[in-house]
């Protein structure tokens, strides 16, 4: 019977010793690292969206030299640049090597991400507020990042969604993250349809959850538009 | 109309998807093929037809190595015209050897016979490759690690514990039995390099740290250090670089002692002999 064939193929792959242990140790491994990396990244991204509009031309070349540099390297060679040329010598944990390179590389776009939400706010906002005689300071924190906040939700998902994804590849600087486990039940075991396909379903299943999560977030805040 | 269309494209994929499930090959019908798998045999024919008798025969073929392995160089230097393949591992490339997608995998000795005990339809091709030793890489110049490394040898070689790891990993039934783990204490810890998907030298079993004989040997290196080992498993071909920057304090993963390697390392005395041999479908 075909399904008792998939059955004992199952199980060779993700129950026989204690292989779901491993899966989920790589599991936990991919939520931590993207987890803070976005963290970190939306922090530095908040930070280089406002020095890329302000008007100190020395704070817009620095935002812009590290947004261009960090969005024109793959984030493999950032990570394998991270590990073993900038931190790996001073000893850094494997984890937070990886956590600092994500977050790093994810600041770069998620600084792009905010930039277009505060500047897709209309002019007209910011000018209202001046002449409510609110500060620029006290205008951009009241009125114009809760409308931008709204505006880039989606792109926000997005770009944590993609980095959960592409935290695949700490397996290059030894992580045991969820890709390099399905490699090594598929070394184990010689067969490539069942981590792979377990794998796959499993980031499948974080992302959706993650979509899910800010769905919600995004109808919350609709609901001001109402009335 | 669209929703047809799109449902239609669905099945087509799945169905081809799940037709390439888990397809079995036909038991090949040849004649002088040895009834286990991981004998050599003296004059292998595959279900082609496609004879190996010596180096030359494999000219013009597709040929899987592991990137950064003596295999890689021995093909790429030495067989004319074949189609150099590189993968992360040798099982890897051997899966993609099953699937035909390529004509043979160069590999050292003990983990081709691992693979093809696991696989009935590979089989091993035993013709004088390449010879060589297995060695523990230094980052260059760290003579105090590699006296420590070597002194360990030494004496694994002299009472008896080197037979002990060979027989526990290369058992003449087939049953490998994992010795206990000796370095899980010790103030100072040293991390060890190592590429797993190379059994049995280093190999990942359940859910636990990598095992092998080169892990347990590590072990024993670093408790005559009085240090904790800590395994560091990366792709076999970032090795190098990652002892040159100090990620790693020592690699072990059935590495060969090279001319070009040695421009680079500091190797240890060698602990293992290998070879290259040939794994091609029956």
């Amino acid at each position: 019977m075909w399904w008792q064939q998939l059955w004992e193929q199952i199980y060779t792959c993700l129950i026989d010793k204690d292989r779901w242990k491993l899966i989920l140790e790589g599991m936990g491994n991919t939520i931590i690292i993207a987890l803070g990396a976005v963290l970190i990244g939306t922090v530095i991204g908040a930070a280089m969206a406002l020095m890329r509009i302000s008007k100190s031309r020395l704070l817009r070349g620095l935002s812009l030299v590290y947004i261009t540099v960090i969005r024109g390297v793959p984030v493999v060679t950032q990570l394998l640049i991270f590990s073993f040329v900038v931190f790996a010598p001073l000893g850094w944990n494997k984890l937070h090597i990886a956590i600092v390179a994500f977050g790093i590389n994810s600041g770069a776009y998620c600084a792009e991400i905010f930039r277009a939400g505060i500047q897709g706010v209309s002019a007209g906002q910011m000018e209202a507020g001046r002449s409510l005689g609110l500060s620029k300071a006290q205008t951009m924190v009241s009125i114009i990042i809760p409308q931008a906040f709204r505006a880039v939700l989606p792109t926000y998902t997005n770009e944590f969604v993609v980095l959960v994804k592409e935290t695949s590849v700490a397996g290059y600087i030894a992580i045991r993250d969820l890709t390099k486990v399905g490699d090594a039940i598929r070394n184990a075991t010689y067969n490539a349809w069942i981590p792979l396909f377990a794998v796959a379903i499993i980031y499948l299943i974080m992302t959706l959850g993650l979509s899910r999560l800010f769905a919600v977030l995004e109808r919350r805040l609709a609901r001001s538009d109402r009335g | 109309m669209k929703k047809i269309i799109a449902l239609l494209l669905s099945a087509v994929l799945a169905a081809g998807m799940l037709a390439g499930c888990g397809s079995t090959p036909a038991p090949s019908e040849s004649s002088k093929a040895p009834s286990k798998s991981s004998e050599p045999a003296s004059e292998p024919v595959s279900e082609e037809g496609w004879t190996i008798a010596s180096a030359e025969d494999l000219a013009g073929k597709k040929i899987g190595v592991q990137a950064g392995t003596t295999g890689e160089t021995f093909v790429t230097e030495n067989i004319t015209d074949a189609e150099v393949l590189s993968y992360k591992t040798a099982i890897d490339a051997s899966l993609d050897l099953k699937a035909g997608a390529i004509d043979a995998v160069v590999i050292d000795e003990l983990p081709a016979k691992s693979i093809c005990d696991a696989n009935d339809d590979l089989q091993i091709v035993d013709i004088d490759l390449a010879v060589e030793e297995y060695a523990i890489a230094v980052k260059k110049g760290n003579t105090e690690l590699l006296e420590s490394i070597n002194a360990t040898i030494a004496k694994i070689k002299a009472d008896g514990t080197y037979e002990a790891l060979v027989a526990a990993f290369m058992p003449t039934d087939g049953e490998i039995v994992i010795p206990e783990n000796k370095a899980s204490e010790g103030e100072k810890t040293v991390i060890m390099g190592t590429s797993t998907g190379f059994p049995p030298f280093e190999y990942t079993d359940g859910a636990g740290d990598p095992v092998g004989f080169d892990i347990t040997m590590s072990q024993l290196i670093a408790a005559d250090m009085s240090s904790k080992l800590q395994v560091e498993d990366m792709a076999f071909d970032s090795l190098l670089s990652a002892l040159d920057t100090g990620v790693i304090d020592f690699a072990a993963a059935g590495m060969s002692i090279t001319e070009e390697r040695l421009q680079s390392v500091d190797f240890s005395e060698p602990y293992y002999s290998s070879k290259q041999v040939i794994i091609i479908q029956k």
